[in-house]
């Protein structure tokens, strides 16, 4: 059984009209059906407003889907009331792009990562602050830091100190939600590094949310990717960055710029008349599903 | 003779234990119509340096030392009001955020209409330029969308705007500071091939900074790379992204990600994707 199983899921959100406009739906996640395994790391791409981020979302009902189930090992977490998603928030965790908006400034770091166990009412006051300074040492900080402030951090720490947080309550499923996309290139390769690690470690299952399709290249076994808020392309990385089988995954993997001076640019543009988009996702190859 | 030369450039920002300095003894040359990429992360004094050429720097800048000759003129001792025609006219800037860049009550043609009546353009024969710098820019139905405001523009044709308002005046230099770091890799690839475009037709030199070698492999001759201030390594693309000296250098290729480009590169980065 898939870790989490993610099946038609549809979030529509309705634009008010005006007085000269009528109201419109859109539909920013769009009949979008995936399943993870345990210890996956799985990608999900796409670029700005293709839905990838709403679908994060839904998953750990931080919006609220408007259709679709999702099986959180085996459990639908959508009809689920309040009191029993809070409880499956110690499971399924999310980091945030940002970490200067996610952390708050005015709260050490100690109580930053501490509070997790506080809201979950996990140990006692003593076993936290052990717990804390383990987790400190997990993401590669020291203990020290506990005392300080998030601001006295340079962006890729702040972003170790959201990582700690979310793996304080030993969580079996994370969402990285661009976690990695605001940080230097040197920086994001080290974040990277850890979050790979800790995967193997802490046997991690990842959905890992990105619009760098190198780094998903990097990392992740399989890929999905998104495009005006339905899934066009799912497979292994390796068989889906070798050989696309969708008009817009080949557009996109063609925009991609090489780190050759001399590599042909053979940039592809997107005809809109050259796909289906009501088509459905089949299973073209084995593992390999494309809508044409 | 460069069009733009640097000169052992020191800049500095008051700070609490002394000055810092932001750009620490930087020379570098521009020939015409040459791209030259300036790399580095933040911090590393790239931004800073674009800003000194342009005599843009913050009031607590300083510059403490060194020389800028653009079109052999000591761009340092230029005259205020003589520089602010210079900016625009012979040398302009394009940034990361064109939403910054634009007023947002002013439609978009009137916006390249003022930057060419500015510098001294009739009305008449601006409002035909404006169009066909929009068209230069491949903005569709260009004489339309003279009307828009810029929030009606999607993010990739705002940057294109901004593109045609650089152009305006026809400089001989563009200063690129991240043109394309906020946008889809499809609409980057787009802008990019578009800068190519207008940079062989207008000869240009492009002054390009950022932190993406890739963008660098697509755009540049030369490429310059810096780190807290100073010049590490300076040399052609070819050379500095197959064969770069300096391990800082080394170290930012090897972290940049994505595994097709990892047979022409000698440290890819490795994390281990077997068991994902």
């Amino acid at each position: 059984m898939p870790i989490l199983d993610v099946r038609n899921l549809t979030k529509r959100f309705v634009r008010r009209g005006g007085l000269f406009r009528a109201s419109t739906v859109v539909h920013a996640v769009n009949d979008v059906t995936f399943a993870i395994e345990e210890g996956e790391m799985f990608g999900l791409v796409g670029e700005s407003g293709s839905g990838k981020s709403t679908t994060g979302r839904c998953i750990l009902r931080l919006v609220e889907p408007s259709g679709g189930t999702v099986l959180f090992r085996g459990e639908d977490v959508v009809p689920s009331a309040a009191a029993r998603i809070r409880a499956l928030r110690r499971d399924m965790q999310i980091i945030f792009q940002d970490p200067y908006s996610s952390l708050n400034p005015r709260m050490r770091v100690g109580e930053i990562i501490e509070e997790p166990f506080v809201i979950h009412a996990v140990g006692s006051r003593g076993d936290r602050r052990a717990r804390v300074l383990d987790l400190l040492r997990l993401v590669g900080l020291d203990a020290a830091h506990a005392a300080r402030y998030p601001h006295e951090f340079s962006g890729g720490q702040r972003q170790r100190i959201g990582i700690a947080r979310a793996i304080a309550l030993n969580p079996a499923f994370v969402i990285a939600d661009e976690a990695v996309s605001a940080l230097d290139v040197s920086i994001q390769a080290q974040v990277v590094q850890l979050l790979v690690e800790l995967k193997e470690r802490l046997n991690l299952t990842f959905l890992f949310i990105a619009h760098d399709l190198r780094l998903v290249e990097d990392i992740c076994g399989r890929v999905a990717v998104m495009y005006r808020g339905r899934i066009v392309e799912m497979g292994a990385t390796a068989s889906l960055f070798a050989s696309p089988l969708h008009p817009y995954t080949r557009t996109l993997l063609s925009a991609v710029p090489s780190l050759d001076p001399d590599a042909k640019r053979n940039r592809l543009e997107l005809d809109p008349n050259s796909f289906d988009v009501h088509a459905p996702l089949r299973e073209v190859q084995p593992g390999h599903w494309a809508r044409t | 003779m460069p069009l733009l030369d640097v000169q052992h450039l020191t800049v500095t920002f008051p700070g609490p234990r002394g000055p810092i300095r932001a750009v620490d003894d930087l020379s570098f040359q521009l020939a015409a119509s040459e791209t030259l990429g300036l790399v580095g992360e933040s911090g590393s004094g790239k931004s800073i340096a674009a800003l000194t050429v342009l005599r843009l720097l913050p009031p607590a800048a300083r510059v403490e030392s060194g020389g800028i000759l653009f079109e052999d003129r000591d761009v340092l001792a230029i005259p205020e009001g003589e520089m602010r025609r210079i900016r625009g006219a012979r040398m302009s800037l394009i940034f990361q955020e064109p939403m910054t860049a634009l007023n947002p009550v002013m439609r978009v043609g009137d916006q390249i209409v003022e930057a060419l009546t500015v510098h001294g353009e009739t009305a008449n024969i601006a409002q035909a330029r404006a169009v066909e710098l929009l068209d230069a820019v491949r903005i569709a139905d260009a004489a339309s969308r003279m009307r828009d405001y810029p929030h009606q523009l999607s993010g990739g044709m705002r940057q294109r705007v901004m593109i045609a308002i650089a152009l305006a005046c026809r400089p001989s230099l563009i200063i690129a500071d991240e043109p394309t770091t906020a946008l889809d890799v499809t609409i980057q690839a787009e802008v990019l091939a578009l800068l190519r475009d207008l940079k062989a037709r207008f000869n240009l030199a492009l002054l390009l900074i950022t932190h993406d070698f890739g963008v660098i492999a697509e755009m540049a001759d030369r490429v310059a790379v810096m780190r807290g201030g100073q010049l590490v390594e300076e040399g052609p693309v070819r050379q500095i992204l197959r064969e770069p000296v300096h391990d800082y250098t080394r170290r930012l290729l090897a972290a940049v990600p994505g595994r097709r480009h990892s047979a022409s590169l000698r440290h890819p980065f490795h994390a281990d994707p077997g068991r994902s």
